[in-house]
């Protein structure tokens, strides 16, 4: 396991083996059709709810990419913003806590709940720390194997960070997701 | 010097910023056809998927690797229309449509009669001691005009 720098002193991620690192890795699951197809097939009866419009397969695969590319896009579009504006990260991430116990709430207050999520662990204020990420489709992570192991991520890297002195108990981090 | 999370967390993080940004500009300023190869790339799971064929029928039916089926179905391949013909007759899909020419016909309004034909008649007909010529023309609003030309 290691950490890289997706841009400036704001935005990191986890990396795990070779592999590409949890923030591109993402993107790059959003944007595959193959692999897209293949989650929302197992996923289908999740998208067979009021709450989704009974989404085909098909129009859930393309929703996803558009979203995708708005999510990189604002990303993107903050990487570029010098230092001392760069205020967007804290707006786009929410507690995660606080969004799972209000979920219903804030679907309610979205027109286009998006169901793209990024989970990482804030450091200080606008600078955070990527540790996966999911597309969710149920009310709770705990739920579904795939988002239920995006919580057990969330927790080993905080347990990393703490055996390699980054953090300690009393400047412990909280979780976020986008 | 207490060092900050943040300061740590810098000394022993790698830099991938490069990798990601190149990345990330590539799909905005490639986004229009790669939202049409996204597109096409559904169409086809889709149908492999209702007619139970793998990748490999497919690339074995049009004649190309699996690689580049594989390449396909991710929706980042910039297709030729050779081969999303060749794609659509294997699955007997449509994957693309071109919108029908924009050319305006005006048609026009005919009378509710209903004979639209026209024709001329010409006989030689005997009036009295005289020849005539007989001319009749049948136009569509089904109205006979006769005139007679004096032949002799």
């Amino acid at each position: 396991m290691e950490i890289v720098r997706i841009f400036d002193d704001h935005l990191f991620s986890f990396k795990h083996n070779d592999c590409e690192n949890e923030f591109s890795k993402l993107f790059d699951f959003w944007s595959d059709i193959e692999q897209l197809e293949e989650f929302f097939e197992a996923n289908k009866y999740d998208l067979q709810k009021p709450f989704w419009n009974y989404l085909s397969v098909e129009d859930a695969i393309y929703r996803t990419i558009q979203e995708s590319g708005k999510l990189e896009d604002s990303l993107r579009n903050l990487s570029k913003q010098t230092i001392d504006k760069l205020k967007g990260l804290d707006s786009l991430f929410r507690p995660l806590n606080d969004l799972q116990t209000n979920v219903v709430e804030l679907n309610k207050s979205k027109a286009k709940q998006n169901w793209l999520r990024m989970y990482a662990l804030k450091i200080e204020n606008n600078a955070y720390l990527i540790t996966g990420g999911a597309i969710k489709l149920t009310r709770t992570m705990q739920e579904r194997k795939h988002t239920q192991l995006e919580l057990n991520k969330i927790n080993s890297c905080h347990d990393y960070l703490l055996r390699k002195g980054i953090i300690d108990r009393k400047g412990i981090v909280e979780a976020f997701e986008l | 010097m207490k060092t900050t999370a943040i300061d740590r967390l810098k000394a022993i993080a790698g830099d991938e910023s490069i990798k990601w940004t190149e990345k990330a500009d590539w799909r905005k300023s490639n986004r229009k056809w790669l939202d049409k190869s996204a597109r096409i790339a559904i169409k086809i799971l889709r149908a492999l998927r209702a007619q139970q064929k793998s990748q490999k029928d497919l690339a074995a039916i049009i004649r190309v690797t699996p690689q580049y089926v594989n390449k396909i179905v991710k929706g980042q391949e910039n297709l030729s229309l050779e081969t999303i013909c060749k794609i659509e007759t294997a699955l007997g899909i449509e994957l693309i449509s071109i919108p029908g020419f924009q050319t305006e016909i005006v048609l026009q309004e005919l009378p509710d009669t209903e004979p639209t034909f026209k024709f001329n008649r010409t006989e030689l007909k005997l009036i009295g001691s005289r020849k005539y010529l007989y001319e009749s023309t049948i136009s569509y609003v089904n109205e006979e005009e006769e005139h007679y030309k004096k032949t002799g």
